[in-house]
């Protein structure tokens, strides 16, 4: 079987493993031929192809439900569920989404570009169907890089209260969101790869607790748990925190392995109550070249599939909006210690990475947690230092009460960096820069400021770190400017 | 870049062109446009000020007032949600100064914009140049030749 004669995901039952292998095999080639033409992400989508492949073979989904995060890395199940032979038209008007759309097929069951949502969604589609009297299946599958986010957390902590719903959450741990994670979480999740399966977590676990330190204090109470429950010590180290948060944990799974991927979600179905199946991918792979370079390829302009490099534009461009910011910034930096430049995991979307190469100590990237970041910033503005939140339009809205409840009512000088203001193109609706100005400008102390062009950008960028009297937020476009230096 | 260190004044724009019959108070993005535009309207006979607001919040009500008062005709741009938007801001303001003149908001109104290049979303939403200079010259009445060509 071909993949173009896949309309259906339930097609994908009952086939061979040297079947579904050789649809792997399209899938990476058209996702290649794909994003290398029009643009758009790739070490997400291809890192998780048999994932896919195994999980929709045991599932039906015509009745089972799959939540995926953030939808970036749902390429291969777009292909799957009839959406091959218009995948040319990728993240193009008119065309198929570069995300999940519940508008675009019956087969994407909550749309999403944003990160960490998932397994919300995916239990509260759970809690329907019980409410119901229905019977399904509900699948998440989340991103490392998702997991260092506040609100997936919020929702483990729910669901693994909640013994009798069925819920299945997928880790598809690449050890990567765009940047390299950060954080304690990524660390934990890095030490459960490297440990062999079946060591047990006799041995010093409290010291494991006390190096997640989200989780830390809640915890104490579950600690004497763990010594009284011995059947926990069957279990590998790894899965040690997620079935202290009330998961049966599953894995670490070779997640390029479709046998033993197979084999572990049918089992993993059959378990009651919340669990989570470890999947261990690799970012980008299947292509050599987005492999070895992750940040790179996570998402990518048209490039040549032979060298991997981006294809030249027609004529030299003016420097695009983020770069002028993170020149701008790092050359403040440099002459005063008080500034850091803080990004939630978008060092470089931001341009900060500019800052984290020059003025490394001035950096901070807090993985994906808009929310801690800004109150994070409100913190060390109270403590006389200059921070400066670059976080997109669209991604400050996850942090609204704090922006609300820690800077503006306390009217604490944080400095708002707003890069992909306005019409942000191919990414669409979930990211579009469309509503910071309605959003900010009814917050009593906030300033509001957006430059004409990239050198108006430069003298707003020292303005915002001279006024000290409150929070000010800058607006900026994606893209490059107008060649004015 | 090596100039341009200056810091802005906190709440001051910069009138970057002067005109007699309609006044463009411009946001971010939506300057160099706004610029365009008033090219666009002269070849129509209309002379149009422009004005490079800078801040939504203060708005520069000493820069907008007087010119909206003498004017008489007053267009927003802006690359965002109208509602609650910059155009929301200046119609606030000049209601509560009582200036009650006509008003245009230009931007992006009550819809999702799906993917597309921003040039495409821009032509569906009416907001490349000569569609808005079009728009205004609609707005206000002023006699529009069949076709509106780009500068």
């Amino acid at each position: 079987m071909h993949l173009s004669e896949l309309t259906h995901p339930n097609q994908l039952h009952g086939l061979s493993i040297a079947q579904l292998s050789q649809i792997a095999a399209q899938i990476r080639d058209k996702h290649l031929e794909t994003v290398a033409a029009t643009g758009g992400h790739l070490g997400p989508g291809l890192g998780v192809v048999e994932l896919t492949l195994a999980l929709y073979q045991t599932l039906d989904l015509d009745k089972d439900r799959v939540v995926w995060d953030v939808g970036h890395q749902a390429y291969p199940h777009k292909m799957l569920t009839g959406r091959y032979n218009n995948f040319h038209t990728l993240r193009q008007k008119g065309g198929i989404a570069g995300y999940l759309n519940r508008r675009e097929s019956p087969f994407d069951h909550f749309g999403a570009g944003h990160a960490s949502t998932s397994i919300s969604a995916a239990l509260g589609m759970a809690i329907a169907r019980d409410l119901k009297g229905e019977k399904f299946k509900v699948v998440a599958i989340i991103g490392d890089g998702a997991l260092t986010g506040g609100m997936a957390l919020e929702a483990i902590n729910h669901a693994g209260h909640l013994p009798h719903t069925n819920l299945m959450v997928v880790l598809n741990d690449n050890e990567m969101s765009i940047s390299p994670n950060v954080g304690a979480i990524p660390r934990y999740l890095n030490k459960i790869r490297l440990s062999p399966q079946v060591q047990f977590i006799a041995d010093n676990l409290e010291e494991q607790f006390k190096h997640i330190p989200f989780l830390g204090e809640n915890l104490t109470p579950e600690m004497q748990r763990i010594k009284e429950g011995m059947k926990r010590l069957a279990v590998p180290k790894v899965g040690a925190v997620f079935e202290e948060l009330g998961f049966t944990y599953v894995g670490p799974v070779d997640g390029h392995n479709l046998q033993e991927l197979i084999t572990t979600f049918q089992h993993a179905h059959t378990i009651p109550g919340p669990v989570l199946v470890h999947v261990v991918t690799v970012k980008g792979k299947g292509y050599a070249i987005a492999e070895k370079d992750q940040v790179g390829y996570h998402a990518q302009n048209p490039f040549d599939l032979v060298t991997g490099k981006a294809k030249p534009s027609s004529k030299p461009k003016p420097p695009s909006y983020s770069k002028v910011f993170g020149e701008t910034l790092t050359k403040l930096a440099e002459n005063d210690p008080r500034i850091v430049g803080i990004t939630a995991a978008m060092a470089t979307g931001t341009g900060l990475d500019i800052l984290q190469k020059r003025v490394p100590n001035q950096y901070i990237d807090v993985g994906i947690a808009e929310q801690h970041a800004v109150t994070m910033a409100a913190g060390m503005a109270t403590q006389g230092m200059r921070p400066v939140a670059a976080i997109y339009s669209t991604f400050l809205q996850r942090a609204y009460d704090q922006i609300v409840h820690d800077v503006c009512i306390q009217n604490l000088p944080v400095f708002f960096c707003m890069d992909r203001a306005g019409i942000v193109g191919a990414d669409g609706p979930t990211h579009q820069g469309m509503y910071d100005i309605a959003y900010l400008r009814c917050l009593p102390n906030m300033v509001l400021m957006a430059p004409k062009d990239e050198a108006e950008l430069q003298r707003m960028i020292v303005t915002g770190i001279n006024y000290t009297d409150g929070p000010i937020a800058l607006r900026y476009p994606r893209g490059n400017g107008y060649g004015v230096a | 870049m090596e100039e341009g260190w200056e810091p802005l004044e906190i709440g001051k724009g910069e009138l970057l062109r002067a005109g007699e019959d309609v006044l463009l108070v411009a946001y971010g993005s939506m300057v160099y446009p706004a610029m365009q535009v008033a090219e666009i309207l002269k070849e129509h006979g209309l002379s149009a000020a422009v004005i490079n607001a800078r801040f939504a919040k203060p708005l520069d009500t000493a820069l907008i007032f007087p010119l909206a008062k003498q004017i008489g005709r007053v267009v927003t741009l802006e690359e965002g949600c109208l509602m609650g938007g910059f155009g929301s801001a200046v119609l606030e303001a000049l209601q509560e100064a009582d200036i009650l003149v006509p008003v245009l908001r230009l931007g992006v109104p009550d819809v999702l914009v799906e993917h597309a290049t921003p040039e495409e979303s821009k032509a569906d939403l009416g907001l490349t140049p000569p569609q808005m200079a079009k728009t205004i010259m609609q707005k206000f009445g002023v006699a529009q030749p069949t076709v509106v060509t780009g500068s």
